[in-house]
């Protein structure tokens, strides 16, 4: 159990008896948090300020370059597109200091990137236009060190990639695309500690992990859009069995790290109603994507991940019932019966634990007591 | 007042990222660190994550499934049937929530909150069953006041929501029912009230939270009731900044509502500034600010001329790094305080 108020000394120490830490570092890091005046972390709301504010700007920015009449055609168009890009690359990076450039750059910058596609696509056709953009984005995740940017060039990249998986007519490339995206998530994510370790990832695992969650959950929308022709909704199981197996691999990999016995009957009773749950929800892989983005934001520790995960969770339930063909009271009755199977489910995870600490000794959990 | 030694400051994830960024830190220490601190859960919080949510999401399937049970409106069950099953329902999930080892257990709440959703079924059915022709408001309404009683006992943030959005419902569908005043287009007035009836929700909600109610700790609900509050100011703001010139004289509401927004803002840039730290109220009070002012700057500057837009475009990057550097150095000098 967690204190509510343990000291950096305490961890400091326990780290030490775990031989995790040289009893000598100690007072590195006591000099480090004296000198420290760490800036307090950019919390996620701030940034989306800048991000929404950065967007809002492209409007007028581009208006102002159409009646000033320098976007008069294709190239005129890749041209400006390609020398914002250009320019504010160098501006962000020779202006670090100023948060007025920075920004400034930012929302140049995705005036930029419309322009230079938008050129592009009328210049050749969609698909160059989709193929560009992806070298664009990878080229400024690379090179342009900026949190919001990179985050929005996932998403970016991501409807770029589902451009194309349309117009080369490569429908079941979808079901690719989700799980990529969905082992990106948990990548990211599972070994945040590691990458925060480490020198070339500790400033692009955050925007990249939240934009590949972000962009997962986009692509599942398309799962619950009636209108949409570009999957058949028969097809969507593609999609569940793969996040299905990935749930699993993840809840093994967290039973694992959490030192509880894989051949529990805890353990069974999570396998078994994941597996349950994927067969039942075959048609709503964008429920068993949420749920895992819970489990990972839980095991981080992330209220962020948590709360994008509730709101998919609650988005993607509320679809599944709405669009279901049948009628209100089967509905009724499909919805009463998972709701008394998810209690049920609670009450026999509740009797197995009491068992477990009774007669075989082991913690709630089926960890083993030592 | 001596200074604490800086490795009895209190272990943050914050801080603990920090020093794993600056290299003190190898992978298994971090990862070990932020356990110990309870960041990363050990398996006894993984357990009651893992009970509370089968249980709040089960809780949730059942009601849903009864509501959509009841709007079915099943012809072929009798009165007393639905009645019957309605009351036991409402009946047995107070018992439960009663008998249960105090009512500050989730379940006990989920059960409370069960029985108010109920109700509001009940209620709908009588509308149904005996046809009474009252207006939609005051099913809202009665359902409101009937579960006052429990919302207070509950101390559970998802009531008193349950509670603030019926009141809502009542006061929209009032407004549009029975005042539904002529050529009122804008709803300007109704937006006012709106205004009131929430505001009045969250200053209750920032006292009883200084007089220590520990369930208020919930800072979403917070974060909603601050949400409408401002939301029912901004509309009609951006209404007057719309009609400016025109249409103020026909509607004097516009000028309260401006009025309004200007002392509200200033209000609570002040109180969550000083009073009650909260960067993410900050934010939602600068993000509103940034919004009515480009409307205003796009309403005074002339439609036809280039330049416009171009000012336009600085003016929201001027005003969003402004935003930005203020909630930063807010951050960092409360950072400070607290060390």
């Amino acid at each position: 159990m967690a204190e509510q108020s343990t000291t950096l000394r305490t961890v400091l120490d326990d780290l030490v008896t775990q031989n995790l830490l040289q009893p000598e570092a100690q007072a590195q890091i006591a000099r480090a948090v004296t000198r420290t005046s760490e800036p307090a972390p950019t919390p996620w709301f701030v940034s989306a300020l800048i991000a929404i504010s950065a967007w809002i700007s492209v409007i007028p920015f581009i208006t102002f370059l159409v009646l000033l009449k320098v976007l008069d055609s294709a190239s005129s168009l890749i041209i400006v597109g390609l020398l914002l890009i250009i320019g504010t690359s160098l501006l962000h990076y020779f202006k670090k200091n100023s948060l007025f450039l920075k920004q400034l750059a930012l929302a140049l910058n995705l005036t930029g990137q419309v322009l230079f596609i938008v050129g592009i696509g009328s210049e050749t056709d969609i698909e160059t236009a989709a193929l560009t953009t992806w070298f664009l984005e990878i080229v400024l995740i690379s090179f342009y060190r900026d949190s919001i940017l990179r985050f929005i060039s996932v998403l970016i990249a991501t409807v770029a990639a589902l451009v194309l998986l349309e117009r080369f007519s490569i429908h079941p490339g979808i079901h690719v695309l989700i799980v990529l995206l969905a082992v990106g998530v948990v990548w990211y994510w599972i070994v945040e500690a590691r990458h925060l370790t480490d020198e070339m990832m500790k400033t692009l695992y955050q925007p990249l992990g939240y934009s590949f969650v972000v962009a997962l959950q986009m692509v599942l929308l398309l799962s619950i859009l009636p209108e949409v022709e570009f999957i058949p909704s028969t097809h969507w199981w593609y999609s569940t069995v793969g996040l299905t197996g990935i749930l699993l691999a993840l809840e093994y990999h967290l039973l694992h790290t959490n030192e509880i016995m894989i051949f529990s009957p805890q353990s069974y009773a999570i396998f078994a109603a994941t597996v349950l749950m994927g067969i039942l929800l075959y048609q709503s892989p964008g429920i068993i994507a949420a749920i895992i983005i819970l489990l990972l934001g839980f095991q981080r520790g992330n209220r962020v991940l948590m709360g994008l995960a509730l709101v998919f969770l609650t988005v993607f339930l509320s679809s599944y019932y709405y669009y279901l063909n049948i009628t209100l009271l089967m509905k009724s009755i499909t919805l009463i019966s998972a709701g008394l199977m998810l209690l049920g489910l609670r009450l026999i995870m509740r009797h197995l634990s009491s068992i477990s600490v009774a007669v075989e000794g082991n913690d709630p959990l089926g960890r083993e007591i030592r | 007042m001596t200074p604490i030694h800086p490795l009895d400051s209190p272990a943050t994830p914050d801080r603990l990222y920090h020093l794993a960024r600056e290299n003190h830190f190898t992978y298994h220490a971090l990862e070990y660190a932020l356990r110990r601190i309870g960041t990363v859960p050990d398996p006894g919080a993984w357990r009651r994550f893992i009970d509370n949510m089968l249980l709040l999401l089960g809780s949730a399937l059942l009601l849903v499934g009864i509501i959509f049970f009841f709007a079915y409106n099943w012809a072929d069950m009798n009165r007393f049937a639905k009645f019957g099953v309605l009351e036991a329902g409402v009946l047995g999930m107070a018992l439960f929530a009663s008998l249960r080892r105090g009512i500050n257990r989730l379940s006990s709440q989920t059960a409370l909150l069960a029985a108010a959703v109920l109700l509001g079924a009940l209620l709908a059915v009588y509308g149904q069953v005996y046809q009474t022709g009252a207006d939609n408001f005051s099913l809202f309404l009665t359902w409101a006041i009937l579960i006052i009683p429990w919302v207070l006992i509950s101390g559970f943030p998802p009531l008193w929501l349950l509670l603030l959005v019926l009141l809502n419902l009542s006061l929209i569908l009032y407004w549009e029912q029975v005042i539904s005043p002529p050529n009122s287009d804008k709803r300007t007035d109704l937006f006012l009230l709106l205004f009131l009836l929430n505001g009045v929700a969250t200053v209750a909600w920032e006292y009883a939270y200084t007089q220590g109610a520990a369930w208020l700790r919930d800072h979403w609900l917070r974060v909603i009731l601050f949400g409408a509050t401002l939301t029912a100011l901004i509309i009609p703001t951006l209404q007057a900044i719309l009609y400016l010139g025109t249409a103020w004289h026909a509607n004097p509401w516009f000028f309260v509502a401006v009025a309004s927004y200007v002392a509200v803002t200033v209000l609570a840039l002040w109180y969550y500034r000083y009073r009650r730290h909260d960067l993410l109220l900050l934010t939602s009070c600068l993000l509103g600010v940034l919004i009515v002012i480009t409307t205003l700057v796009g309403k005074l500057l002339p439609n036809n001329e280039i330049l416009t837009w171009l000012i336009l475009a600085l003016v929201i990057i001027g005003q969003a790094a402004l935003a930005t550097k203020w909630l930063l150095q807010t951050a960092n000098k409360w950072q400070q305080e607290a060390q």
